[in-house]
């Protein structure tokens, strides 16, 4: 268990070191999910009266298409210099891998929101965060959910003719759930509702997690023979 | 002999594949005749409640074609046989087909029932969403030409996306209320009267029969050509 975190360490160390060195897909994920933002406002003519009704799922949808961008590029860039063989080759559990992408895909989630958020604040004149620990959580369970299904699905499409469009086809139906859970679970937060109605759909957020970790960290090996 | 080719021998059988397309077929005009003409009509429904009779056991062939591609996914990546891909893609095929005449016909039913095509209700909403993700299924292994990386991929697929189904219902029913008509709610009591029960499993029956056939043929073209091509690379190679 031990080799493995460090095996997965490791391979973290590296991709952070090669974004900060590149340092251009975050900022431009964090335009895009900004984008989103705006065009939503366009879209539904946002004021005080609708607002924190469709908050919480503008936030999402937002994060949800930012994310999918982000993920899909995990595996791109091992795959364009051929490191992925290396990768398959090094003497390390395959699920080392599996964590490492996953955690380097939920920092860059993570940081994509932690911009975001303030700039939806603003925008919205709403604030989401008034309980933030609990919203903060709200996040961090729909993020680590999002983020396993979105690596494993990213390592699947990764190899593919038209990943492009496949890697959303396939991972947002799959996340329909999540979607429903986090946005359910945030927007109970934003109308200050019961403790009862949002600690139960933080449960089942954790519950999704719990369900698809468990599985991506199982199956993953068989995609990662094949990348 | 290797498995495909045994597997390919079953499906050539000649008393099983006309075994059951004479079932099949003879069980379907049963089932037409039962459910449109003998059943009586329904307390409180018009006769359009007799597109139930099709409308229960398309869902139920959608629900059995997309556990075939659980199964043999499994088996798939358990085993490495070539004949569970077969088998994992065509119940893929076969679930999406039902699935969507399951769309269809609740669709048609609703028209008539609720005033309206389509309603975001749970089980309608659940049944859209597996279609889109086993559509998805689909278009992945069309999108992968190697044979065994396919294989891999789509069984891979198939197991995340069957275990979600349960959880997308769940979420959906979180989601929405409840107004679909519940025909069967337990074994016991089916709250239906006996004339109508029959017609039902007759009508069950036949689509069971209809999928057997219509998988046995599926099944025979795809190793065919999973045969064909796998001899083809071995040429070029």
């Amino acid at each position: 268990m031990r080799g493995i975190l460090r095996a997965a360490r490791a391979i973290l160390v590296k991709d952070m070191r090669t974004e900060l060195r590149s340092r251009e897909f975050l900022g431009n994920t964090f335009m895009f999910a900004l984008l989103v933002i705006v065009i939503f406002n366009f879209a539904f003519k946002i004021n005080a009266q609708n607002a924190p009704q469709l908050a919480s799922g503008i936030l999402w949808i937002a994060f949800l298409f930012a994310g999918t961008l982000g993920v899909g590029r995990s595996f791109q860039a091992e795959k364009e210099n051929d490191c992925i063989q290396a990768l398959a080759l090094s003497p390390v559990d395959r699920s080392a891998v599996f964590l490492a992408k996953l955690a380097g895909n939920l920092i860059f989630l993570a940081l994509v929101q932690a911009m975001v958020l303030p700039a939806f604040v603003v925008l919205y004149n709403l604030n989401v965060m008034e309980n933030f620990p609990m919203q903060a959580l709200v996040f961090l369970l729909g993020d680590v959910g999002f983020m396993t299904l979105g690596t494993l699905v990213a390592a699947l499409s990764a190899n593919l003719k038209a990943r492009e469009i496949l890697l959303p086809v396939l991972l947002l139906p799959l996340l329909t759930p999540l979607l429903i859970f986090a946005a359910a679970a945030t927007s109970a937060l934003i109308g200050g509702d019961d403790p009862a109605v949002y600690l139960s759909r933080i449960k089942f957020l954790a519950a999704f997690d719990l369900i698809f970790f468990v599985v991506s960290t199982l199956v993953f090996e068989y995609i990662m023979d094949e990348l | 002999m290797n498995p495909l080719e045994k597997a390919l021998r079953l499906t050539e059988h000649p008393a099983l594949r006309a075994g059951l397309f004479l079932a099949s077929a003879a069980s379907m005009l049963a089932a037409l005749y039962l459910s449109l003409v003998w059943a009586p009509a329904a307390a409180g429904e018009t006769e359009a409640y007799r597109i139930m009779y099709f409308h229960v056991p398309t869902a139920i062939m959608a629900y059995l074609g997309f556990f075939v591609v659980f199964a043999a996914s499994v088996g798939y990546l358990w085993k490495r046989n070539l004949v569970f891909d077969a088998l994992a893609r065509v119940g893929a095929e076969l679930g999406v087909l039902f699935c969507f005449l399951m769309l269809a016909t609740g669709m048609i039913w609703g028209k008539q029932r609720w005033g309206a095509w389509w309603l975001w209700e749970p089980r309608l909403t659940t049944a859209l969403i597996l279609l889109v993700i086993y559509v998805g299924y689909l278009m992945l292994r069309n999108s992968v030409d190697n044979q065994a990386v396919r294989a891999r991929y789509a069984a891979v697929f198939g197991i995340v996306g069957f275990i979600d189904v349960p959880i997308v219902h769940f979420a959906i029913k979180l989601w929405g209320n409840v107004m679909h008509p519940v025909v069967i709610k337990s074994a016991s009591d089916a709250g239906m009267p006996p004339e109508m029960m029959l017609a039902l499993r007759v009508s069950l029956l036949a689509f069971l029969l209809t999928f057997a056939s219509l998988f046995l043929l599926r099944l025979r073209l795809e190793i065919l050509a999973s045969t064909a091509s796998s001899r083809l690379s071995g040429e070029t190679r």
